[in-house]
């Protein structure tokens, strides 16, 4: 898989495009979901548990095969260009994006925030929290969070332990994994991802904190050093072809099982379950992960390893867009949460005009200027 | 006295440092993020992760004086650097540079974190004031054992400066503990800077640069290596 430099992976590239893009869609469905109703600024009147159920099953997979993906890209760096250039690569790439559309964005999110508290007449439970809150000066503010763009600062501290990393041998390691039967691959990987989940809350929480979060690395890290596993193994992912259909499938019906035991309601502060529930709740978030994960990867090798404009122009905006994509969700849900539209209509307005805005922006704003050549390197 | 310094040989002095400490600069910084992982958790791991902070800070700063300064002597790097066209001081800046930003940079980063949480979370304020001072504490410890290793260049005096600082941590908290003006407002919602807290700090500053600074003067009067 290493062996020329030019060989564009399409179908890496596709699959990062449509999980990035697929941020956009979860992220508005939030408002529409009863169980996020407590905790999420959009939430609406409106509400369907058919949204919990496609939405909450995406979430497991997502952000895993993201970072499959970045750790894939990142083994590409480091054996082809160098660990110092992979660095400044990603340091381009990740850090400087972070540093300006962080700020930049905070300022959005907390802006529409204020704004909707003080003009929203249908309220969500969060925003009754901060038109409180800001009629009763002097509640301490909560710290700062890395909002949506947490995966970017989790990333930075990937490729720094890429870098820590690299100077141990691992080869044998390599060569044992690659021995292994899948079926014990696809039992073991789930095993060595739930200690991790079982730190945390289920459904696995967004570790946005500016705190690094240990339990992060244990998941979505070993999501990232499996992409970067996969770059070093040519045919590794063939190993998975005729399983396929057994991961959906598994994974749909763990799902069913897995969201019979989700609360009703989430709340910032989440019960305290028995470390039992933890644990079986951790592990059936590890196999929906690593199956669901893997399935996209074998699946999208096999349906999206070609060259397609649009794909093309998609994995390129896919970027700008999820960056850009959450303060116009907010604003445009905003907008539509004292509308009588029903909760199709709102959710597919909330979806197109942002994907609009974010497109138009990025056409006009990113594509072919110093932002553009920030986040995808200059066009040749 | 007028010299020109040898830019190119002083660029190239500082990649060599740089490149050669890459290895252990991984393995602290791994050890930063180990302890700034669960910093935020609790008063207990507040307190367990800043002594793993403190560790990083103190073997770091030896770490990297012991390879650059003393192992270049024991290994003979030194005589082969000698046959290029520098002078001491050349030397002496290459090594400051090098030195300091591999000390400073992740020394700047460690304070900054620790202020983040102590201003994000649940820890008192009234700390800053204290950990400032004893962060700043470990800088004048390495810039001391950096002006001892250029001055004296002999591995056993270095080793003791070291441990005899290290030896000093305690002593230091002691003190600083028993200095009411500095402790009084500990538990505190706000940082409290008083004088006693600025003149404590500023007194450490001024020692940094002052060994700093008679480092750099014994370098100018050397003629040779040797």
């Amino acid at each position: 898989m290493n062996s020329t430099a030019e060989s564009r992976l399409y179908y890496f590239d596709n699959l990062r495009a449509f999980a990035m893009i697929a941020g956009v869609f979860f992220h508005a469905a939030l408002a529409y979901s009863p169980m996020s109703h407590g905790i999420w600024f959009t939430s609406d009147a409106e509400q369907s548990v058919v949204v919990d159920w496609i939405s909450w099953f995406t979430h497991l997979f997502r952000m895993p095969l993201f970072f499959v993906i970045a750790g894939f890209f990142v083994a590409y760096l480091v054996i082809n260009r160098g660990m110092g250039n992979m660095l400044w690569n990603r340091c381009k790439r990740i850090v400087f994006p972070f540093i300006i559309f962080w700020p930049l964005c905070m300022w959005a999110i907390v802006a529409g925030m204020v704004w909707a508290a003080t003009h929203v007449e249908q309220k969500s439970p969060l925003l009754q929290m901060i038109a409180y809150a800001m009629a009763n000066p002097g509640t301490p503010p909560p710290p700062p969070t890395t909002m949506h763009l947490w995966f970017l600062y989790n990333l930075m501290f990937f490729c720094l332990f890429t870098w820590i990393l690299g100077y141990i041998n691992f080869n044998w390691i390599k060569q044992k994994i690659s021995q292994l039967h899948p079926i014990v691959l696809l039992i073991l990987f789930p095993l060595l991802l739930t200690p991790a989940l079982t730190q945390v809350a289920a459904p696995i929480p967004a570790p946005e904190s500016f705190f690094p979060q240990l339990w992060s690395f244990g998941f979505f890290g070993l999501f990232f050093a499996a992409g970067y596993f996969i770059y070093q193994q040519e045919n590794f992912l063939d190993k998975f072809k005729n399983y396929s259909l057994f991961l959906l499938i598994g994974s749909i019906g763990i799902y069913v099982f897995y969201f019979s035991l989700l609360p009703e309601a989430f709340s910032f502060i989440p019960a305290a379950d028995s470390f039992a529930k933890k644990l079986l709740l951790g592990s059936l978030e590890a196999i929906i992960a690593c199956w669901m994960t893997l399935f996209c990867v074998v699946t999208g090798k096999k349906c999206l390893n070609f060259r397609n404009r649009f794909l093309r122009f998609l994995s390129d905006s896919s970027y700008w867009i999820y960056i850009v994509h959450l303060p116009i969700i907010f604003a445009v849900q905003y907008k539509l949460m004292d509308s009588d539209f029903s909760l199709i209509t709102k959710y597919s307005l909330s979806v197109t005009i942002t994907l609009a805005i974010a497109i138009v922006s990025y056409l006009i704003l990113v594509r072919w200027t110093p932002i553009g050549w920030l986040l995808n390197g200059r066009k040749k | 006295m007028s010299q020109t310094l040898n830019l190119n040989i002083i660029k190239k002095l500082i990649l060599k440092d740089w490149y050669l400490n890459q290895k252990i600069i991984a393995m602290y910084v791994a050890g930063a993020i180990l302890a700034l992982s669960f910093i935020s958790l609790g008063e207990a791991q507040f307190y367990m992760a800043s002594v793993l902070l403190i560790c990083v800070l103190i073997g770091l700063g030896n770490h990297q004086i012991a390879i650059t300064i003393i192992n270049e002597r024991k290994e003979q790097t030194l005589p082969f650097i000698m046959s290029l066209p520098i002078s001491p001081l050349d030397y002496a800046i290459a090594k400051l540079i090098a030195n300091m930003t591999l000390f400073l940079i992740p020394w700047s980063l460690i304070v900054l974190s620790l202020l983040a949480i102590l201003i994000t979370t649940e820890l008192p304020d009234g700390l800053i004031p204290y950990s400032v001072i004893f962060c700043t504490f470990f800088l004048v410890n390495y810039f001391i054992t950096w002006a001892v290793g250029m001055a004296i260049e002999a591995e056993g005096v270095v080793i003791f400066v070291m441990v005899f600082l290290n030896c000093l941590t305690s002593p230091f908290m002691y003190v600083l503990g028993k200095t009411p003006a500095v402790m009084d407002n500990i538990q505190g919602k706000e940082a409290l800077w008083n004088s006693t807290s600025i003149n404590i700090l500023t007194i450490e500053i001024v020692v940094a640069l002052l060994v700093i600074l008679i480092a750099l003067f014994l370098q100018t009067r050397k003629k040779t290596f040797l």
